[in-house]
């Protein structure tokens, strides 16, 4: 052996300890240690400590607008949870809204008015002020432009019923081409059909949940995010029973207590079916009924000559559901009464047609459903206030009512409804020279990314917002959110924003403040001395006659308070027709045909039926909790965007394998997916999620654009996009 | 290789071993001594309190944790006996209205909380589970601070392997689940994490 010691000695020395390190605590104490390290940097927010006190009020990140007991140290709440035994949600809450106060301190968080470059795919901004975004909507008003070269200027807004809308409403009913818009994607549009076969538009419908025994879905997630949490699940805990009738395994089949995989498209085709059946062996109650219909027994005799082509045996053929369980499904219906039917909406597919949803809709009126102590149950709308109530306000549309390249000027309030809407579906509305696309929003997410300028708002807790009731309410409610603290300092409420806009204009602005606005509605609400108003704090229900004063009544709203209309004994006059509004059978029949060819077997080019799918509230880019957000990552408890579902028996014709990257082509172009083969997909159905997309979002400086499966989905002129033929092709 | 190499490569193998396992370890923390001595047992033998005497359950359920100048100025209104932690006690923090500035040995990161009183009251567990003998101890141990979390080396536990960790030592969240699971109880994430 050398005496020397050289530098080959140390490196062996060196390469020794390496090898000694992994037998000692020290690589996986320090990657501890530093992941810890990084929690506590000094700019990340942090809860205040010291003493515990305890608020309330109302989640605002949907339209369910559930109660919430916010733990607080100080002014900053630390964690929310539901309010137990509460009448309107029983207590539950969603993931979402269990970290809703993390949302303020979201990295896509805004705090400037900003305009946005966009480049290929990525979207920088840059801070502009308030006065620059207001004097471009000015130039584009007072620009001399024709209803061909497209002049509307136009709100869009998905929650309307709120205060701020009717604040939209009443500005944009005093400037020239003002409209106001709603994407119609909620579930107030599955909805629709509904409303026509009632044969009402003033008159408005919630559903007795609590009441019902059997509930058949066709595609509503009643398990996973559908109206207000809990009370779905509360009605199941007390043994009402899901049928689902739903193409894929959503969580909702997989937890349903039967699930009814129809093929893509053919939902109102097997709703026709059972009313075959509830119809030809004699199921209805021909005596109840013929109450509600102005002329029932020629409309029963129409409507049964109408669908004697969906006979058990026919709908077997097209949806792939078995004839003696088409029957027996029927049967269930009428024997574990009573049963409801929901038409509802995957959120990310979208709604039904206007058509399907009428066939699917009907099946109440033959079970008897509709009407005061019903299922299907009337409620009174809340009031306005009182100044709104006298102002002009401009009408609600339905986004793919108006003609394309219409719209100049579009703002959007981005209190979103938590489900997905195709981009093309509003860009085709837009001029195609120079539109301008302002949004009012909190983060630079969701659709804000598609805008050009937008206006830093308040996140919820942050300013005081009102709830009007859940599509699904069967009464009339309202609370306020209150606000937990400040807003950053360059944050701008939307009223304040139309008001600063209507002065510039010279047109009139809202009557005072927009908490005076609330307040003023819940002023009306009190006074007309109706129904309960609930005090979270000591678990009571108080009649809101036993309440003193008006002001009373508002401290109690700002303490998360909760008003419950009492029921509503009658309904305004109404005749149910099974034809829908027009109450006319050629129509029907015209839909009918529809309805028959919306499954594109017969496709050779295109031999795939393209399902998006996804989950409310968690629909591509739009703000989720960190929270959530962690435990997607990890757990891909919601499938990530463009993740496609295949069987393995699709996969295997196209020489796919599982977790290949391939593109999915549809007549609208073509997008990069990454398949899954999965046993509970139908073959010939590809289902692409659009999950969260949460790598998109990495701050405000400098965001990523990545496109979703609904820009290749075909979007029909009514405004749905559920299925569209695909293929698979290349990377 | 030859031996002189393989004799070369065991050396540094080995002093890396000895490194890792017994210097590290005190590398790793900062031994921080408390503001003054503190016996848990003058306070309990001596004067009969128990520990629900100064660490107690709120009536909203809040665990009060350490016990502020005014709880303790109920008895120590003037300097109670001759030794010079009372003394600075009185005199540098009570009679300065200056709370005292403890070291918590079981401090717990900001994004989670601990409900005492689920654990205490329902759960029916003794502190000592958690806490140890630190109820009986005549004087405080020095305060282990980690250089790089900046929490105390109770939360790791003594053992730097973490293997085979008895019930009560340490109190990562592994612990916690360990704890949970052993007792069948199901909990989410949301069950800690604020």
């Amino acid at each position: 052996m050398s005496k020397r010691f050289n530098r080959r000695d140390v490196m062996k020395i060196v390469g020794g300890g390496i090898a000694g390190m992994v037998f000692t605590p020290i690589p996986w104490k320090l990657i501890d240690d530093l992941s810890i390290w990084t929690q506590n940097w000094s700019w990340i927010p942090v809860p205040l400590k010291g003493d515990i006190n305890y608020k309330y009020s109302i989640c605002t990140i949907c339209s369910a607008g559930c109660p919430v007991r916010a733990r607080s140290v100080g002014t900053q709440p630390v964690s929310l949870w539901g309010i137990k035994n509460h009448p309107v949600n029983n207590g539950a809450l969603c993931p979402l809204g269990f970290g809703g106060h993390h949302l303020a301190f979201h990295p896509a968080r805004l705090r400037h008015p900003v305009k946005l470059v966009h480049e290929k795919n990525k979207i920088s901004t840059e801070k502009v002020s308030c006065a620059d975004i207001i004097s471009l909507i000015r130039k584009n008003i007072e620009s001399k432009q024709t209803p061909q070269t497209g002049n509307l200027i136009a709100m869009l807004d998905d929650r309307p019923g709120r205060t701020v809308s009717y604040a939209y409403r009443a500005f944009l009913a005093q400037i020239p081409n003002g409209t106001y818009i709603t994407t119609g994607t909620d579930e107030t549009d599955s909805m629709q059909g509904l409303y026509e076969i009632l044969g009402t538009e003033n008159q408005e419908y919630g559903f007795n949940i609590e009441k019902a025994r059997t509930i058949v879905s066709f595609g509503a997630p009643l398990l996973e995010g559908w109206g207000i949490p809990g009370r779905m699940m509360h009605a199941r805990k007390n043994g009402c029973r899901i049928l689902q009738v739903e193409t894929r395994f959503s969580h909702t089949a997989s937890i349903a207590d039967r699930w009814l995989p129809v093929k893509p498209g053919t939902e109102a085709v097997f709703a026709l079916g059972l009313a075959n059946v509830l119809i030809n062996e004699n199921f209805i109650d021909t005596d109840k009924l013929s109450y509600q219909s102005d002329n029932f027994d020629k409309e029963i005799k129409n409507y049964k000559e109408c669908i004697a082509g969906y006979t058990p045996a026919y709908v077997a053929g097209r949806t792939g559901i078995k004839e003696e369980l088409i029957r027996e499904i029927a049967r269930e219906m009428t024997t574990e009464t009573p049963s409801l039917v929901i038409c509802g909406r995957e959120p990310a597919a979208g709604p039904f047609s206007r058509e399907e949803q009428i066939a699917i809709w009907g099946l109440n009126f033959l079970l008897g459903n509709i009407g005061p102590g019903n299922l299907i149950v009337p409620r009174r709308s809340v009031p306005t206030g009182a100044s709104l109530s006298e102002t002009k306000l401009a009408s609600v549309k339905k986004i793919s009512d108006l003609p394309d390249h219409s719209v100049r000027v579009l703002m959007i309030d981005e209190a979103e409804s938590g489900y997905a809407i195709p981009w093309q579906l509003i860009e085709r509305k837009l001029v195609p020279d120079n539109p301008l696309v302002i949004s009012m929003s909190p983060y630079l997410a969701g659709m804000t990314k598609r805008a050009h300028y937008v206006i830093p708002a308040p996140t919820q807790f942050e300013s005081c917002q009102d709830i009007p009731p859940s599509f699904d309410s069967q009464t009339a409610t309202y609370a306020v959110s209150a606000p937990f603290y400040t807003p950053p300092e360059n944050v701008i409420q939307p009223t304040e924003f139309i008001n600063l806009l209507a002065e510039d204009i010279g047109v009139e602005k809202t009557n005072g403040s927009y908490t005076d606005m609330i307040k003023e509605r819940a002023t009306e609400i009190y006074d007309k001395k109706r129904g309960w108003i609930y005090t979270p704090h000591n678990g009571r229900l108080i009649e809101t006659a036993d309440v003193f004063t008006g002001q009373q009544f508002w401290s109690h709203l700002n303490n998360g308070g909760y008003w419950i209309d009492e029921p509503l004994e009658q309904a305004d006059n109404y005749s149910v027709s099974l034809f829908g509004i027009s109450h006319d059978r050629g129509s029907f029949e015209k839909a009918l045909r529809q309805i028959d060819k919306s499954y594109p077997s017969e496709n050779t080019t295109y031999p795939l039926a393209l399902v998006p799918f996804g989950w409310r509230g968690v629909v591509d880019s739009g703000p989720v909790t960190p929270l959530i957000t962690k435990l997607y990552q990890e757990t891909e408890f919601r499938k990530g965007t463009n993740r496609a579902l295949i069987h393995p028996e699709t996969g295997g014709l196209y020489r796919l394998r599982n977790g290949a990257q391939t593109t999915i082509v549809t007549d609208s172009g073509e997008l990069h997916v990454r398949i899954e083969f999965n046993d509970s997909v139908m073959p010939g159905v590809v289902h692409v999620a659009i999950g969260p997309d949460q790598d998109s979002i990495t701050g405000v400086k400098q965001v990523r654009i990545k496109e979703n499966i609904l820009s290749v989905c075909s979007l029909k002129d009514n405004g749905t996009w559920r299925m569209t033929p695909a293929r698979i092709g290349t990377v | 290789m030859n031996n002189k190499g393989i004799l070369f490569f065991f050396a540094g193998f080995i002093a890396m071993l000895v490194f890792g396992w017994f210097l590290f370890p005190s590398l790793m923390y900062k031994k921080l001594e408390q503001p003054f001595h503190f016996s848990h047992v003058t306070h309990t033998e001596m004067t009969g309190m128990s520990c629900n005497d100064c660490h107690y359950v709120k009536s909203d359920g809040q665990f009060s944790g350490i016990p502020t100048n005014e709880n303790c100025s109920m008895c120590h209104m003037g300097i109670l006996g001759e030794t010079e932690d009372e003394r600075i006690f009185v005199e540098e923090y009570l009679m300065q209205d200056r709370e005292v500035p403890w070291f918590v040995y079981s401090r717990q990161p900001e994004n989670v909380y601990f409900p005492h009183v689920q654990h205490i009251d329902f759960g029916e567990i003794s502190c000592e589970r958690c806490h140890g003998e630190h109820g009986t101890s005549e004087s405080l141990r020095p305060f282990q601070r980690n250089r790089l979390s900046g929490y105390s080396r109770d939360i790791w536990g003594p053992s730097i392997s973490r293997i085979n960790n008895p019930a009560g030592i340490g109190m990562k969240m592994n612990d916690c689940i360990r704890c949970h699971e052993q007792s069948e109880l199901t909990i989410g994430c949301i069950g800690c994490h604020k």
